[in-house]
């Protein structure tokens, strides 16, 4: 397939699968590439480097388009694992990652202190697999309203110590005033 | 909704390397071997009658009608995404999970070649 695919773009001259679209991107690219080069030497470039300088623009162009082609593959293969497996993309990620995680965890690859992690592993344990979308969306929430809290309560204490800094100003200046 | 053909078939460039080539190996029905014999085969016919079967049936290639000119080909859509595929994909998508173990093809062997009057569907599992 991948070699078909390849054929068809270089024949077919293609960017997006349409006949000659890749036609006013090369135009462009040799165009610019020409003048600058008759800028830098000052003379006119020979016919033959001409062809050189098109043929290698059409061959990076069009192995980079044949490449994206190749990850259009990889990834229709992903959506087909996550449909298999009854979850969304991104759970699938979700899942592969904690699978990892749990299987290094396990292998002693990564060093959790138990006293520290000990309800991350439990709760590894008991959720792996049963991880669905919304408990991630659920978790992030709550880890963000954390942090907003937290962030709320320093801002609070700078607002006081702002206040109580200004006031000591005050009574500075009101006091040189009175002096 | 057109049927897809199940035939082993094979893409070839021409060598003149202006068109592509389809070859379908389609079944064709041999002459009744044992017409003119006498009514012995007739157990012999029971006995092998597997073998027999497949010997009446014989496999020739054509030439596909869906063969066509380089020059004619407007451009291509990977995977199931054209009219035809779209609803073997809705077809798919009501499957159970179980279904979807042994599929005759998946979307990353599909493409479609668009010509001027026709677009052709294929499906090309082995590369080789």
């Amino acid at each position: 397939m991948h070699i078909f695919i390849k054929f068809l773009i270089f024949t077919l001259r293609t960017v997006d699968g349409k006949a000659n679209s890749a036609k006013g991107y090369l135009d462009y690219v040799t165009t610019r590439q020409i003048d600058k080069i008759k800028r830098f030497t000052k003379t006119k470039m020979p016919k033959v480097e001409k062809i050189k300088l098109i043929k290698l623009n059409e061959n990076t162009l069009f192995e980079k388009i044949a490449r994206k082609y190749f990850v259009l593959k990889i990834r229709l293969k992903i959506s087909f694992m996550a449909c298999r497996a009854g979850q969304t993309v991104s759970e699938l990620f979700y899942n592969a990652i904690l699978k990892s995680y749990s299987h290094f965890v396990n292998i002693g690859s990564i060093i959790m202190k138990k006293e520290d992690h000990a309800d991350d592993e439990n709760f590894l344990r008991n959720n792996l697999f049963k991880f669905k979308m919304k408990d991630v969306i659920e978790l992030s929430s709550s880890v963000h309203l954390k942090n907003k809290a937290k962030m709320i309560d320093k801002a609070e204490n700078e607002v006081v110590i702002i206040n109580v800094k200004s006031i000591l100003n005050k009574d500075k200046s009101s006091a040189l005033f009175a002096g | 909704m057109q049927n897809f053909t199940q035939f082993d078939s094979n893409l070839i460039l021409s060598s003149d390397q202006q068109s592509l080539l389809i070859t379908i190996k389609k079944p064709v029905e041999k002459n009744n071997l044992f017409d003119s014999e006498s009514s012995s085969e007739d157990d012999y016919l029971e006995e092998n009658m597997e073998i027999e079967h497949e010997n009446l049936v014989e496999f020739k290639e054509f030439r596909s009608k869906a063969s066509c000119k380089l020059s004619d080909i407007r451009g291509f859509i990977y995977g199931g995404f054209s009219s035809r595929f779209w609803m073997l994909r809705k077809h798919i998508n009501q499957l159970e999970h179980s279904g979807l173990e042994n599929l005759p093809f998946y979307a990353w062997q599909c493409i479609t070649l668009q010509l001027d009057h026709r677009n052709i569907d294929l499906v090309i599992k082995d590369e080789s």
